[in-house]
């Protein structure tokens, strides 16, 4: 039998800076401090077996982060809940949890890399900006064919266009009137774009002005009929 | 706009989680409500100064205390800096983000000689004046403490106030010293006017302050020089300060509170594991280290505690591995009963146990092989010298047979990996003696095709050398460095001496060691030599990528000072040196019959373990050797 918990969970402003590779030795600290009975893996270097969503850029706030780890035993969600939110480093929290048993019949639960394919990002802009400018740099870049960013790895930079893998951008005025710029992307293995070269894309192909932003990830998950569904389905 | 700038900058600098801070286990509290603030300043990055454990040691003390605070700032990285200077920012604590201006103290860590040029630039980032003459009854109170406080003359320029020996019992002298001033003098400030006289009231703040035992505040003594440039004399300026200035020491460390909270960092940093102290103090008698004569005597903590500390240092970090910190770990006394003890309250834990330092006298068979069980990696010993002769004279207790006896021991346990460190140019070393670390290294080789059936793979023998560094309060204090050429001779002899493609030979940058030489024995007159050096852009001097030897030497030459003076000269024994003033409790003149000992090849033995060799420090301090051998 094997237990997988899948957890949603924030990375707020206090802990946005920390990097996706520093993720698993936080968790792994958090649940040995809340004595939560995890499986480890093999070996002379036994770690606890967790796997993560998508990967969130350094310096991205989110709401909408997953994890699943591996348990020794079956818990109940709610007590694991609560048992990590008491531990959890300030700016982590557990929003909801969900307790998967491979003995139950029929249950196979596929890996949140596999799932995940979608992502609804925030990103706010902190200038005077009005929003009808705002919504006018968007008309100007539906106009375009293509948005082409250059992506660059370790090995080299090409040139993509990610305006297929762009389910839509849209502006608003949020409640402190601020300027806020939604945009729904796919995500995962599958094709991924990231937040920054939206932002790329506003400025290169809609003039927005060059000015201080900050991205907030709202929403990741499954694009099920036009809305971003949270992968906790089996 | 503050916190926005803050974010732009933070996303374009590497490692942006060495400066945000809000780790597990971090105490906040309200500046408003203090009595006494220290900012804790590492004269490094975060993963270096978060890997030290007198630093977090002290922090923890302080913040026990509801009305004290200490937080903690580190040096910015160069590229931080760089956005820093750009956008006219400051340095900031780490917890509450406060600018270290700010503070009542800001107190250095002073680990390294070779850290001294950022002491320098992080004063300068903080807006604080880098020469403690031109403060002001605004600024902080800079302090500084740890292992180079020993010798403070070379940074004595920019330091108000220096803590000699261990600071768990000085600190709180300090805090509530400051407390009782301050509440003096803002009563004495209502009774006669506003406008009173802040140079003044510094300057008797630092007279009470250097009062306090172990404190020494360096615009209290004078210091003369010869013609020769050599001191003729160290005299206290004010009446009632003592002509040297005795080392602060814990007389019962088994009693000492241990910092349990320990703050738990999100980076991975150099030390990430927890550290039990399981003693302090090392009376090997090694006479060219430092660490083995200042930290004297020897004092255990008792192995119930250790286990208990142990167990709420893991819950309390979520940490799985414990290292036994200590100068030299496995001369515990109950060491094995201590580890057995451990292994047992944390077999169903999947917690490593580690030794960080090994001597290869007395590393059991079995005592490898029980933390192998638990986790495996390469061995690291430190015979210092190649030759049974030299290690003699250095007082090293390491033969031959008993380093082959370990490493044999580990190979047939699995281990693969051997680091073995030595040092060039100690005192009476010959080419025979270079040719000898090789010759060691080969018998290393030959003790794993012994265990492999004459086979080699997979054995990586490293052999690192580095450049002897006399060091003040040592029985080596007086002796000079050898010549960058006579060094690079003794590399070729030792490299062409080595024959087997598993061993691999590593040099530590002998540039490096030559300065940290000159600043280790020097004076006074060195403190304009590495503002001179900071101001020609040294910085993070121990870093290799950002090492500037040339404008080091340069900042010599602007000051007019000759780095090889210090460095290179044997220093006589009736001169005054320039740490005479400080007092590790050692007597100067023991040192001198150690240092006549080791020219005569003649070794002592560890009083730990035999009768007392004379040292005086327990004499002197008022202290005794404390062991526990398991009767009590």
């Amino acid at each position: 039998m094997t237990v997988v918990m899948r957890a949603q969970y924030t990375k707020g402003n206090e802990v946005r800076y920390i990097s996706h590779l520093d993720l698993q030795r936080i968790f792994g600290r958090t649940l040995r401090r809340a004595k939560l009975p995890v499986a480890y893996s093999q070996g002379f270097n036994p770690h606890p077996k967790l796997s993560f969503g998508s990967a969130l850029s350094v310096g991205t706030t989110s709401e909408s982060e997953f994890i699943d780890i591996e348990m020794a035993e079956l818990i109940e969600a709610d007590e694991f809940v609560e048992r990590m939110n008491q531990i959890l480093p300030i700016g982590f929290k557990i929003i909801e949890a969900v307790a998967y048993s491979t003995a139950e019949e029929g249950v196979k639960l596929s890996t949140l890399m596999s799932v995940i394919n979608a992502a609804e990002y925030e990103i706010s802009f902190y200038d005077d900006t009005q929003l009808t400018d705002m919504e006018a740099v968007i008309d100007k870049i539906n106009q375009s064919e293509s948005w082409s960013v250059t992506r660059s790895n370790k090995k080299k930079e090409r040139i993509l266009d990610i305006k297929p893998f762009v389910y839509s951008i849209e502006a608003k005025e949020a409640d402190n009137n601020q300027l806020i710029v939604t945009a729904i992307v796919q995500a995962g293995s599958q094709a991924n774009v990231r937040p920054t070269e939206i932002v790329e894309v506003l400025q290169v192909y809609g003039d927005a002005p060059t000015k201080s932003y900050n991205i907030h990830r709202k929403k990741l998950g499954i694009m099920d009929k036009g809305r971003i569904i949270k992968p906790f389905s089996t | 706009m503050e916190s926005i700038c803050q974010h732009d900058i933070l996303t374009q600098v590497e490692k942006p989680a060495r400066y945000v801070g809000n780790e597990w286990n971090i105490v906040v509290k309200d500046h408003e409500k203090m009595d006494v603030t220290f900012a804790l300043a590492f004269p490094d990055v975060y993963e270096v100064g978060m890997s030290f454990l007198g630093y977090k040691i002290l922090y923890h003390i302080i913040n026990r205390y509801e009305n004290f605070y200490a937080e903690r700032a580190f040096a910015p990285w160069v590229d931080m800096e760089q956005k820093m200077r750009d956008n006219d920012h400051l340095l900031r604590s780490s917890e509450t983000k406060t600018l270290l201006k700010n503070f009542d103290f800001v107190s250095f860590t002073l680990q390294y000689e070779m850290s001294y040029t950022n002491i320098v630039n992080m004063l300068d980032l903080s807006g604080i004046p880098i020469y403690a003459k031109d403060r002001s009854g605004d600024d902080p109170i800079v302090l500084a403490g740890g292992p180079c406080a020993f010798n403070p003359e070379p940074v004595a320029d920019f330091i108000d106030v220096f803590l000699v020996g261990e600071g768990e019992e000085a600190i709180l002298d300090i805090a509530n010293k400051y407390k009782q001033f301050k509440d003096a003098f803002n009563n004495k400030d209502n009774e006669i006017s506003i406008n009173s006289d802040e140079a003044s009231a510094r300057e008797e703040l630092l007279l009470e302050l250097a009062q306090i035992p172990g404190v020494y505040v360096p615009r209290f003594y004078d210091i003369a020089y010869g013609d020769d440039g050599r001191i003729i004399s160290i005299t206290p300026n004010r009446p009632n300060l003592p002509e040297k200035v005795m080392k602060r020491v814990l007389k019962d460390l088994d009693a000492a509170d241990y910092p349990e909270d320990l703050v738990v960092p999100f980076l991975n940093v150099i030390h990430d594991r927890v550290m039990l102290e399981i003693q302090r103090g090392c009376t090997r008698g090694c006479r060219f280290c430092q660490a083995g004569m200042v930290y004297r005597p020897v004092r255990e903590r008792k192995k119930e505690n250790l286990t208990k500390i142990a167990r709420m240092l893991v819950d309390r970090t979520g940490y799985d591995e414990i290292s036994l910190t200590s100068l030299a770990s496995n001369d515990y006394t109950q060491i094995e009963e201590l580890i057995n003890e451990l292994m047992e309250e944390f077999k169903d834990d999947r917690i490593g146990i580690s030794l960080p330092s090994l001597r290869a006298d007395r590393f059991s068979v079995e005592l490898s092989e029980k933390l192998q069980k638990m986790r495996k990696s390469g061995l690291t010993f430190a015979p210092e010298a190649g030759s049974q002769r030299l290690r003699d004279c250095i007082n090293k207790g390491v033969n031959e047979e008993h380093l082959i006896d370990a490493v044999t021991s580990a190979f047939n346990a699995g281990y693969k990996q051997v680091k073995l460190y030595f040092m060039l140019g100690l005192p009476t070393e010959t080419d025979e003696d270079v040719v000898g670390i090789a010759e060691l290294a080969e018998k290393v080789v030959d003790a794993y095709k012994a265990v492999h059936k004459g086979k080699t793979g997979g054995l990586r023998v490293t052999v690192s050398t580095s450049l002897f560094v006399p060091k003040p309060h040592t029985p080596f204090q007086w002796v000079g460095q050898v010549s960058k050429h006579e060094l690079h001779r003794r590399r070729i002899i030792l490299q062409n001496a080595i024959k087997s493609k598993a061993i691999t030979y590593n040099w530590h940058d002998p540039d490096v060691s030559f300065l940290e030489g000159a600043i280790s024995r020097g004076d006074r007159r060195l403190s304009k030599v590495i503002y001179q050096a900071w101001q020609n852009g040294c910085k993070f001097d121990s870093w290799t990528e950002q090492f500037r030897n040339r404008e080091w030497l340069t900042a010599y030459q602007q000051v007019g000072i000759d780095p090889e003076w210090y460095a290179f000269r044997d220093f006589s024994f009736d001169e005054i040196l320039p740490w005479e003033h400080i007092s590790s409790g050692v007597s100067k003149r023991f040192l001198e019959i150690e240092y006549q000992r080791a020219l005569a090849g003649k070794m002592i033995d560890d009083c730990r373990a035999s009768n007392c060799i004379g040292c005086g420090v327990c004499q002197a301090l008022g202290v005794d050797v404390v062991v526990w051998k398991g009767e009590e």
